[in-house]
């Protein structure tokens, strides 16, 4: 019983995941203004908050405008509800830049930033007249509620950092299961090193499957499309493609001890490029996919230590239930195999329960 | 023997190849098609599509999961199947 621990150790950890990754708290962030264009003069807007408590007691809301360090103070007329805030400003006629960042600051939810909320038209462009600026008397307080971090357009849906992501870590971890396999199977062959390499595939590519449906339905809802042109989406489906296939070539070669060393073969060489073309090539080239010129993930900053407490336990979560679909599908093709040839020999029985 | 085994695997690879190319087909017209976030009213969204973008895209969250929960028992279903075909073959040698 001790001996399957691990499997409780899965059990538990995806049960805290999907408690915490829906029941977390998103931090409150800004979504936008009703009218994204100012005019010098004075102007009503009103402000659009998510998760926001600027109706709250105590919470004292204000909203600077802001560009190139320079603030400007507005007037609350009206704290609609919480989420939404009618203020005043007054845009000066001269201008530096012709944009606005807004800036809102209340004593419950910290000090959040909308980039770029305005645009001004009408204004000339020079120095603002320093008299109209004015010094914000708040404490910038970037986390006063713990929670997911806000991000424009994700919103909530950056839970799916827990599912999606997962999904593509898990598969790695079985395709290397798979490729240390081949390689200890060229060094020296048996039909149990080839059964962990097959097995290890198919067991990875229902992973790849579940990131790419996973990874389309957040794009089509973050980027507006179920495929965009990015070199990690493509990498992962050429991925996927190469594996497939791995599968016809195996399918292809009818003498069986050809067939395994060919698909060793091909096996380490489709590891290497899985390497090459999601974690090399996608940090040199630009795309919408997170990460670009730097972690094909959310960056250092992205991940906060919010999604971290969740992050971490779900990637090792996801491995172990795959290592375990892998591992049992293992053992059944080892029966299979086995009925098959009818021949006792191909197994050492020592060889029960090693790892792959 | 075998030659099922491989069979099967064959129809399977076909299978994924299929839908991965169904799946790019309306990928490739709608590179462009970047939404402008929720804040302003997306024009002509279908209702259903506007579940997914209300209550801050929660309800992507919940797809993704369902996918993958799907997609674990389907795979689960179907090894299953393949066990049952094995005890089959194994009560029948036995006799």
């Amino acid at each position: 019983m001790l001996r399957h621990w691990w499997k409780g150790l899965t059990a538990l950890l995806l049960l805290y995941v999907l408690v915490f990754s829906f029941t977390t708290k998103l931090a409150p962030g800004l979504i936008g203004v009703d009218q994204g264009r100012l005019e010098p003069g004075a102007n009503e807007r009103v402000l659009v908050g998510f998760n926001t408590s600027f109706a709250a007691e105590h919470a004292n809301p204000q909203i600077f405008l802001e560009h190139e360090g320079t603030y400007f103070c507005t007037e609350i007329s009206e704290v609609i509800s919480d989420d939404r805030i009618r203020f005043k400003v007054v845009v000066p006629d001269t201008l530096e830049v012709p944009f606005f960042n807004v800036y809102a600051n209340s004593n419950i939810d910290g000090t959040i930033l909308l980039e770029n909320a305005f645009s001004v038209s009408g204004a000339s462009i020079g120095s603002t007249k320093a008299s109209l600026a004015c010094q914000p008397q708040v404490e910038v307080n970037e986390h006063i509620n713990f929670g997911f971090p806000f991000q424009p357009i994700i919103f909530e849906s950056i839970r799916n950092l827990m599912f999606h992501v997962p999904m593509w870590f898990t598969m790695f971890l079985i395709m290397l299961i798979s490729f240390i396999s081949s390689i200890r199977y060229l060094h020296k062959p048996s039909v149990e090193l080839d059964l962990r390499a097959l097995t290890a595939v198919k067991t990875g590519m229902v992973f790849a499957v579940l990131g790419l449906i996973t990874g389309s339905i957040w794009a089509r809802f973050t980027w507006g499309a179920w495929w965009v042109n990015d070199p990690q989406l493509n990498g992962a489906l050429v991925t996927f493609l190469i594996y497939a296939g791995y599968l016809i070539l195996r399918s292809g070669i009818a003498d069986d001890q050809k067939q395994a060393r060919v698909a060793a073969v091909f096996n380490i060489f489709a590891y290497v490029i899985l390497f090459i073309l999601l974690m090399i090539l996608p940090r040199f080239t630009e795309g919408l996919h997170p990460g670009k010129g730097g972690n094909p993930g959310f960056n250092s900053y992205d991940l906060d230590s919010s999604l971290r407490m969740v992050f971490y336990p779900a990637v090792l979560g996801w491995m172990l239930l795959g290592y375990w679909i892998y591992h049992l599908n293992l053992r059944m093709n080892r029966i299979r195999t086995r009925l098959y040839y009818d021949d006792k020999d191909l197994f050492p029985s020592s060889n029960h329960d090693k790892k792959g | 023997m075998i030659k099922k085994v491989k069979a099967r695997v064959n129809r399977f690879t076909r299978l994924g190849i299929l839908l991965i190319v169904l799946g790019l087909h309306p990928a490739v017209a709608s590179v462009a098609a970047q939404a402008e976030t929720m804040q302003a009213e997306i024009p002509k969204i279908s209702p259903l599509e506007q579940t997914f973008y209300n209550s801050g895209k929660i309800y992507v969250v919940v797809a993704v999961a369902l996918v993958i929960l799907i997609g674990i028992f389907v795979y689960l279903i179907r090894t299953e199947r393949r066990i049952i075909r094995l005890e089959k073959e194994f009560n029948q040698r036995s006799k």
